[in-house]
């Protein structure tokens, strides 16, 4: 656990240490600053579109910062030799996995919860109130983060920063359309049901973690539903590094 | 060695140029967006595309209701441009977000005067069923229904409904429930007028109402005239304009609805 703790440690200063990571921050919070304006547009609606657009942005930007920091995380130490120097001292390949994602997740989770504050700034300046909800949305999105940066964890052992950011955008996409996916095969029938239903049940589903749509409008969530969110995601976070870990078991280094 | 004054002044000119270099480019960047802000002002408007929300769902990553409040600021923009287009973008914005209530309410007060009665009642009374806490819906609709269907049935039916609601604000609540007492038809327009400029924020509705308000004044203004005008010949002026005349108006005011004026042989003022 305590070289765990040391690989997160370092990679999270590295991480935070990136200007990239400073650029992307800038815009989102210039996105989450011109919803007041957007607002202003749209008639009775301001508080509305602020708080649209304002968990909107902290989604869209936290996942730009997931695929930036995740991508390169295992196949650029791996091209520039610093794992062998790990391993050479008393470090498993699971801790280097377990040590990267803990790491690239308190550095996202530093982004967004930034992002999340600027956004609550802005709604109380414009007249709103503390949107308990969003903090909820917002918790919601660091399980979908995480999750995803499993995956782009997991690809990133066996293939390069530009097809795991691909193939993650793809699992990203899917798992967000899984729900019509599902209808669709529903109304389908036959073979063409199982198989979609298949991919359905193995694709992870985004969905769950999406209660912007709800919290906007003030509906409430179950907590049943929320909890039952994290355990999907702790579960499927754990067979994603679980297979990155065999992977790299298998990797000759 | 210092360099020669001749080399000195090339060096110093050189600097200059290089300094000026990238704000010639600039003004440049800026003159050629100016000159194409003109010619597109001069370009025919393009209507605008309807995407069904159905694909729009297939690219927001799940974030409808943004996509819906994004497919709102869209539509108002296209209000003074494609009017004709408003009831199938607000259907879009609803389709994304079924939840997002003022679209509703927005569509039966401005679609009717632009020529779209039955597609505004048709949303807002998907409105109501999908945003039952909503009272602007309901008021909107019975609005619409008193003054555009003249059905004193259904606006009475969807007022009770506001009358009812523990969010709706004291104003609508009064005209809702005295909905049916008034003395005349007309004194019951201008109280739901004054009413819907009193609670709403939105610019276009407020515009809207202070506009029906004149225009219902200007009404009572003309059978007041005509009253005068019965006063002083005995009978009432078979033209608008004989009210001038005598100098009892300046002049026939111009309804801020764009309809004209007239009197019947009751001596009562109405629009065409």
């Amino acid at each position: 656990m305590r070289n765990i703790l040391i690989i997160a440690g370092n990679t999270f200063h590295q991480a935070i240490r990136d200007k990239i990571l400073y650029g992307i921050i800038i815009f989102a919070l210039i996105f989450i600053g011109s919803s007041v304006v957007i607002s202003s547009l749209s008639l009775e609606e301001d508080i509305f579109v602020i708080r649209n657009f304002g968990l909107a942005g902290i989604y869209i930007f936290g996942l730009i910062i997931t695929v930036f920091l995740g991508a390169s995380a295992i196949y650029e130490e791996v091209e520039r030799k610093t794992t062998y120097l790990l391993l050479s001292k008393p470090v498993t390949r699971a801790d280097i996995i377990w040590g990267k994602f803990l790491g690239l997740l308190a550095g996202i989770g530093t982004t967004i919860l930034l992002m999340a504050v600027a956004y609550l700034l802005i709604l109380l300046v414009s007249g709103g109130s503390l949107d308990f909800p969003a903090i909820l949305a917002v918790m919601l999105q660091m399980a979908e983060v995480a999750l995803l940066l499993a995956v782009l964890i997991m690809f990133s052992i066996f293939t390069t920063p530009l097809a795991a950011t691909i193939y993650t955008i793809l699992i990203l996409y899917i798992g967000h359309v899984l729900p019509l996916i599902q209808e669709f095969a529903i109304k389908a029938g036959g073979t063409t049901k199982y198989l979609l239903m298949v991919a359905y049940y193995i694709f992870p589903n985004l969905e769950k973690f999406n209660i912007r749509n709800l919290v906007v409008h003030n509906i409430p969530i179950p907590p049943k539903e929320v909890l039952l969110s994290l355990g999907y995601s702790a579960a499927y976070i754990l067979l994603a590094l679980f297979i990155a870990q065999r992977l790299l078991n298998r990797k000759d280094m | 060695m210092n360099p020669a004054p001749i080399e000195q002044k090339q060096i110093y000119s050189a600097s200059i140029r290089n300094k000026a270099f990238p704000f010639l480019i600039l003004a440049i960047i800026i003159a050629s967006q100016y000159y194409y802000d003109i010619r597109r002002s001069e370009r025919p408007l393009i209507p605008p595309t309807i995407i069904p929300a159905q694909i729009l769902k297939f690219g927001d990553l799940g974030l409808h209701s943004a996509a819906s409040s994004l497919m709102w600021i869209y539509t108002i923009q296209q209000v003074g441009t494609h009017p004709k287009k408003i009831p199938d973008l607000i259907k879009v914005v609803n389709d994304l977000d079924p939840k997002f209530g003022y679209p509703y309410a927005f569509a039966v007060l401005i679609l009717p005067p632009l020529g779209f009665k039955d597609g505004g009642v048709e949303i807002a009374l998907r409105g109501v069923r999908e945003v039952n806490t909503d009272w602007k819906i309901p008021y909107y609709l019975a609005t619409t229904y008193h003054i555009f269907f003249e059905d004193r049935k259904n606006a009475l039916f969807y007022f009770d409904i506001v009358a009812r609601m523990p969010n709706s604000p004291q104003e609508a609540k009064a005209v809702a429930s005295r909905y049916g007492t008034s003395k005349t038809v007309r004194d019951q327009t201008k109280d739901i007028w004054a009413s819907i400029y009193e609670t709403s924020n939105d610019e276009l509705v407020k515009e809207r109402a202070s506009r029906y308000i004149i225009h219902i004044d200007m009404l009572e203004l003309l059978e007041k005239a005509a009253l005068i005008y019965r006063q002083k010949y005995g009978y009432y002026p078979k033209k608008i304009a004989k009210l001038v005349q005598p100098g009892i108006l300046k002049e026939i005011p111009l309804s801020p609805l764009g309809l004209e004026f007239y009197l019947d042989e009751s001596g009562r003022a109405l629009a065409k």
